[in-house]
């Protein structure tokens, strides 16, 4: 399950957010610290896991330390769908 | 998406647009010329409940939902001739009432929410900067812990809407020297009225929108309770990205009101108005700007509705927010253009109250973010 997650919102940060960064290591850098995750791109990753994941993201949890990497993001998804 | 109005919106429509007729356009120009702000207007609007819309009862408002909200702003925008108050009410409701339900604590919650809608007390936000406007995130006003209980802010704010008369703004501050996302920013309660080390500047001079005082804020080694952080640490961006969503629709709303009572002033002057022993309005160049503004009008008004119908259903609506925001705002200055070329020379004199649309349509493809960032998160949102 979490594989399949981690897979997922990975394809999504690599294609949509991280393009252009061929460098960057999806699943080890901090998507933060790179500017992957900026205040369009939170705003991003959040539509698409709450409607192509379905897993609703309150605004409260939008705090960079559940977006500074992939683990955390999976991290976050799967404690919501819990 | 089903659009129709239930019976309540329709009644509430009604009350909202009788009652602004009556109560709030006495007035409006004196007020526009010495950039007063309608206090008992506003006061009037507190116990019409608009000031409580969206809040629950329990916190003394109406508890509407979205769309119910925007269609009350809408018909604010309608019937008030006075586009600075309206204004004043939306900065109050969705950069200051909001973000404290959402991201309150109970305590936050029951000391302000009350007020805020009965009107005794005003609110708003500070996020902008001399030098940080659209890149507002590169703030330099920062918030230093000193220690578990107290932070102590220091900087300067500007384009403060309610902020000469506010009693609570919520201040964005760096609490860190992050990059990236969250920038390392936290949202801070401050009443400025009463802390100490807090200046606001006299009401700033400005085209528009007169009757809504805007001011400068400045912060100089001001002490705050932790007690009075809003939100997490680090949480800052999110209440303020939370914040637009709302704005860039519900006050929008407000804009789409005021260009219906526009179209129709325009329609009524088309067909009164004589040259060349014909109706102005018989001329193509006149009509089809008409018709334009018309066009306009039924444009905007789904791409708004739309909004209000995903976050009704829970679901975010950022570009959805952009693109209404965007259109509107840019439909509201061209149609206003469109007013006073139709009114021709007397469209240029105060009397008419056409040039005063025109001066508070400005700041619309401004504040929220102006329409190139509305233009940028949209290619974002597009993968560009
Ligand atoms: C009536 C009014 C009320 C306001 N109320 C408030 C309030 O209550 N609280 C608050 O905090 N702020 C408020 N503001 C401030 C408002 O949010 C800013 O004016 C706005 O974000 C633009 O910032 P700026 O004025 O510094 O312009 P700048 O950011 O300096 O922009 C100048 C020009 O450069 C363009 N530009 C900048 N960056 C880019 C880019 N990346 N791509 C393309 N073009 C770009 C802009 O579109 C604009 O045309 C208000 C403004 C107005 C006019």
């Amino acid at each position: 399950m979490s594989g399949a997650l981690k897979l997922s919102l990975a394809t999504f940060v690599k294609n949509e957010l991280a393009r252009g960064q061929p460098e960057l290591d999806v699943e080890k850098d901090s998507l933060v610290d790179s500017g992957v995750i900026d205040s369009v791109g939170i705003m991003k990753l959040v539509s698409f896991i709450e409607k192509e994941l379905h897993v609703k993201i309150g605004d409260e949890d939008l705090l960079p330390e559940n977006f500074e990497t992939l683990s955390d993001i999976v991290k976050l998804v799967e404690s919501k769908r819990a | 998406m089903d659009f129709s109005l239930t019976e309540d919106q329709q009644v509430f429509r009604t009350q909202i647009i009788d009652f602004a007729r009556k109560r709030l356009n006495a007035g409006v120009i004196e007020r526009d010329e010495a950039a007063a702000f309608d206090r008992d207007g506003w006061q009037a609007c507190a116990e019409m409940g608009l000031l409580g819309l969206p809040v629950p009862e329990v916190y003394g408002g109406l508890g509407l939902d979205v769309t119910s909200s925007m269609l009350a702003m809408e018909a604010l925008g309608y019937g008030a001739h006075d586009q600075g108050l309206p204004f004043a009410i939306n900065t109050q409701l969705w950069t200051c009432e909001v973000p404290i339900l959402t991201f309150g604590t109970e305590a936050q919650k029951a000391h302000y929410l009350p007020r805020l809608v009965t009107g005794e007390i005003v609110g708003g936000h500070a996020s902008s900067e001399p030098n940080a406007g659209s890149d507002v995130f590169s703030m330099a006003t920062r918030a230093e812990k000193l220690d578990d209980d107290t932070w102590k802010l220091s900087g300067t704010k500007t384009f403060v809407s309610n902020g000469p008369i506010a009693d609570v703004l919520i201040v964005f501050a760096k609490t860190s020297q992050a990059r990236g996302f969250g920038a390392g920013i936290t949202a801070f309660l401050i009443e400025p009225k009463t802390t100490a080390g807090v200046t606001v500047s006299p009401p700033i001079h400005k085209m528009g929108l007169r009757s809504s005082p805007m001011g400068e804020l400045a912060l100089d080694e001001v002490l705050v309770q932790d007690s009075q952080r809003l939100g997490k640490v680090g949480a800052g961006q999110a209440v303020f990205s939370s914040e637009m969503e709302w704005e860039r629709s519900c006050l929008f709303a407000c804009h789409l009101g005021a260009m219906e009572r526009q179209l129709e002033k325009c329609i009524e002057h088309a067909k009164d108005r004589k040259q060349f022993g014909q109706t102005i309005g018989s001329f193509q160049a006149v009509s089809h700007r008409i018709a334009n503004m018309k066009l306009r009008i039924e444009v905007a008004r789904p791409l708004l509705y739309k909004v209000a119908w995903l976050k009704d259903r829970g679901e975010r609506a950022v570009m959805e927010a952009a693109i209404a925001k965007l259109y509107v705002s840019e439909a509201y200055v061209q149609s206003s253009l469109d007013a006073v070329a139709i009114f021709g020379g007397y469209g240029f004199c105060t009397e008419y109250e056409v040039e005063r649309m025109l001066r508070d349509s400005v700041g619309s493809v401004l504040y929220s973010g102006t329409s190139d960032i509305q233009r940028n998160l949209i290619a974002r949102f597009l993968g560009l």
